[in-house]
């Protein structure tokens, strides 16, 4: 339509006369200027066709190139477009009708500009509520969608800018050991001579058990250590060491292939520490406990308390670099240490002469508090660098959550819902702002490790609750806590937990100490004691505290043997019986010295019975 | 004399309901009415009549339908409807209110 709006100007009455003088419309024009409605009918209308409508108006020329300025300025539908059209044309005719000439008609019409913009403004309210609502979400969306552009570009821009290596203030105390006196280089032989420690799996389920002497494995076992004496020994003189000496880091100690071949060196200096070395000292420790099992078949009390002694040592050493799980393992070792002096005061005391006897209760004075065997030095560097590395630097010890800070990496598993850019953009700014700033998760990192000291400064008798975890429960209890303090919840452990088990241990030291005197007694009185207060001050400087009640534990002959007891959570004593546990069957752990946990959301059933101190129960059993 | 915008946009949509009220009428007639009965005080062009009375359909003060005229070109006509009724008797009390306020102000007109 090559001429739309440029017609002579001619009346022309017949509309379909006009468009057949005009040029003939293609069929896809046709079709793309039909109404739907009529299009349903089988016919092409050319109702759409605004232009050809102006153009086919019996008005003058200078009167339709208004309205079609005018209509096409509205930028409204077309089915609109046309309403407008013909009614503006209407009116024309009816002014020119009424006597009015065209120029008057024009003049009165008004501002061409503003009629288009008022025409469209009140035709859109005109449109359908559906249409509507559709627009407000469109708009709706814009807005979100710019301001989230506007915070992706501000949450993109932040980037870290580690200042402090902490990795070298964590190895500043390995290094200051002398090398002579350091540990680990001897472990290290020991775990490249042991490289081949393999223990086979029965039944396709590999169980400690089954390589206690007089298991499947044991046979395996028993050739293993003595094949391997070489390596034991340098693992006892290792344990002997004051210090462990691993040095952290990327390029610490780990950088060994020999001994650590499946490690590879992540390209920044990660600060999770890298603490190999855990899994390679958890098998030595078991491989010395299985040769104190052996020591004893073999009757070679001095390897026996070589091993002991080792074992020991080695846990002591664990506590050296201030990390939690260091410490977990340490008490795991702590306590096949107990239990192999517990067994063979039960089951082989004869074997022991009394020299003996004093240099296993030498041993376990080794065993300190809480206090002493846990450390956060290591974690709270790491938290330090977690934050450095992960967190904007504004000069003032503030800072913004970066991109780093949420994408998962070797540290951490990083925020669930972002794997990928998409998702990074669209959640990655929620985060930010949600998360804590800078100050904020280093303030309640150090607010909760104070918690933790003083915490652990108490036993479990003077402060049931630990007010550490109380804190993280009181700030952290909801899921916009839960990413407000995203380092903290994934980096910071429950502190009950750990205590529990510390209070274990102690308390199996506490029984086995009574225990050692017990058989002390026997010998120089050819009978137990009647009461440990009986032991006291020659065998026993004091009777211990029942960990739960602070009253003395409990202490009874049963079948002429000693045990010692406390008497549980619920505090009363059931005569050294242990909880029952499923099916009548020993509960697998010291459930009657299990604490309320003030994170478990469950309630916490009391359980009913002793917890025995000595002999050691097999809990496995 | 010329009607300021401000005063004009009320009283505009009030005058058309007025109109309207006695019956349906089509934009151009409208028009007429507007000149000829206030004077020209209150006449409006097409600029400012169409989107008036698109307004006022779309507040379902007014409605429309359209027509083949006599002489068989298509004309709309529109007519008040039952809330336009209601809006206009409202309008006018508020504007003798007004007027009478405004009257004791001294400010009627001779």
């Amino acid at each position: 339509m090559g001429n739309d709006f440029g017609g002579d100007g001619a009346a022309r009455n017949d509309r379909n006369l006009t468009m057949s003088e005009a040029i003939e419309p293609s069929l896809r024009r046709k079709l793309w200027m039909t109404p739907w409605r009529d299009l349903l009918r089988g016919r092409l209308t050319l109702g759409l066709d605004v232009a050809a409508q102006i153009q086919s108006a019996d008005i003058a020329e200078n009167a339709r190139a208004l309205i079609s300025a005018v209509v096409r300025r509205t930028r409204l539908w077309r089915s609109e477009k046309v309403a407008v059209a013909e009614e503006l044309i209407a009116h024309f005719r009816d002014g020119l009708d009424s006597g009015e000439s065209i120029n008057q008609l024009i003049e009165k019409f008004g501002d061409e500009r503003r009629s288009a913009k008022l025409i469209r403004r009140a035709k859109v309210r005109n449109r359908p509520m559906a249409w509507r609502a559709t627009g407000v979400v469109v708009r709706f969306i814009e807005i979100v969608l710019a301001v989230q552009f506007i915070l992706a570009a501000y949450f993109f821009a932040g980037h870290p800018s580690p200042k402090v290596d902490y990795m070298a203030q964590l190895n500043q105390p390995v290094l200051a050991i002398p090398e002579d006196q350091r540990a680990w280089p001897l472990y290290r032989q020991a775990i490249i001579k042991s490289s081949d420690y393999h223990p086979p799996v029965f039944n396709n389920f590999y169980s400690i058990d089954d390589f206690q002497p007089g298991g499947k494995g044991w046979p395996w076992m028993t050739q293993w250590l003595r094949q391997h004496a070489a390596a034991l020994e340098l693992a006892r003189e290792a344990a002997a060491k004051p210090a462990l000496g691993f040095v952290y880091g990327s390029h610490g100690s780990c950088d060994d292939p020999a001994v650590f071949p499946e490690l590879v060196s992540p390209s920044r200096e990660d600060f999770p520490v890298l603490l190999p070395y855990l899994n390679k000292l958890r098998s030595l420790s078991e491989v010395l406990t299985k040769d104190a099992d052996l020591a004893r078949q073999e009757d070679d009390v001095p390897r026996f308390s070589s091993d002991v002694a080792a074992i020991l040592g080695m846990s002591g050493q664990l506590r050296s670099g201030g990390f939690i799980i260091c410490s977990l393992v340490a008490d795991a070792l702590r306590w096949d240490a107990l239990k192999q002096i517990s067994d063979v005061l039960t089951a082989q005391s004869a074997w022991l002469r009394n020299s003996d006897l004093q240099d296993l209760a030498h041993q376990l004075s080794r065993i300190g508090d809480a206090a002493e065997t846990y450390g956060l030095e290591g974690m709270r560097l790491s938290i330090y660098d977690r934050v450095q590395n992960t967190y904007t630097d504004d000069g003032n010890g503030d800072g913004r959550l970066t991109p780093q800070g949420i994408w998962p990496d070797s540290t951490w598993d990083g925020i669930v819902f972002v794997r990928n850019n998409a998702q990074m953009f669209t959640f990655g700014p929620a985060v930010m702002e949600l998360a804590a700033s800078r100050r904020e998760i280093v303030n309640r990192f150090d607010q909760w490790a104070r918690l933790v000291d003083s915490d652990l400064h108490h036993s479990m008798r003077e402060r049931e609750r630990t007010s550490a975890d109380d804190f993280l429960i009181s700030t952290n209890d909801s899921d916009r806590w839960h990413t407000r303090d995203h380092v903290l919840d994934e980096l910071v452990p429950g502190l009950q937990g750990w205590r529990i088990q510390a209070e274990w241990i102690l308390g199996a030291r506490d029984g086995i100490e009574a225990g050692l005197a017990a058989e002390m007694y026997r010998r120089r009185h050819g009978q137990f004691p009647a009461s440990l207060q009986q032991m006291v001050p020659e065998l026993l400087p004091v009777v211990p505290a029942d960990r739960i009640t602070g009253d003395p534990v409990k202490y009874r002959l049963v079948n002429g043997q000693p045990i010692v007891y406390s008497v549980g959570v619920d505090r009363k004593d059931d005569g050294g019986r242990p909880p029952e546990g499923p099916g009548g069957k020993m509960t697998n752990w010291p459930a009657a010295a299990a604490w309320p946990d003030p994170t478990d959301r469950k309630p916490h059933k009391i359980p009913s019975g002793d917890w025995i101190l000595y002999p050691l129960p097999n809990y496995d059993d | 004399m010329r009607i300021e915008r401000e005063l004009m946009r009320g009283a505009g949509p009030m005058a058309v309901l007025r109109l309207l009220s006695g019956g349906e009428k089509y934009g151009y007639e409208l028009v007429q009415l507007l000149d000829r009965r206030t004077s020209g005080v209150l006449a409006m062009g097409q600029s400012t009549l169409y989107p008036l009375l698109y307004n006022l359909e779309a507040k379902g003060l007014i409605a429309s339908r359209t027509e083949k005229a006599s002489n068989g070109r298509p004309r709309r006509y529109y007519r008040i409807t039952e809330n336009g009724g209601k809006r206009l008797m409202r309008d006018l009390q508020q504007w003798e209110t007004i007027s009478a306020a405004m009257g004791q102000l001294g400010m009627t007109g001779t």
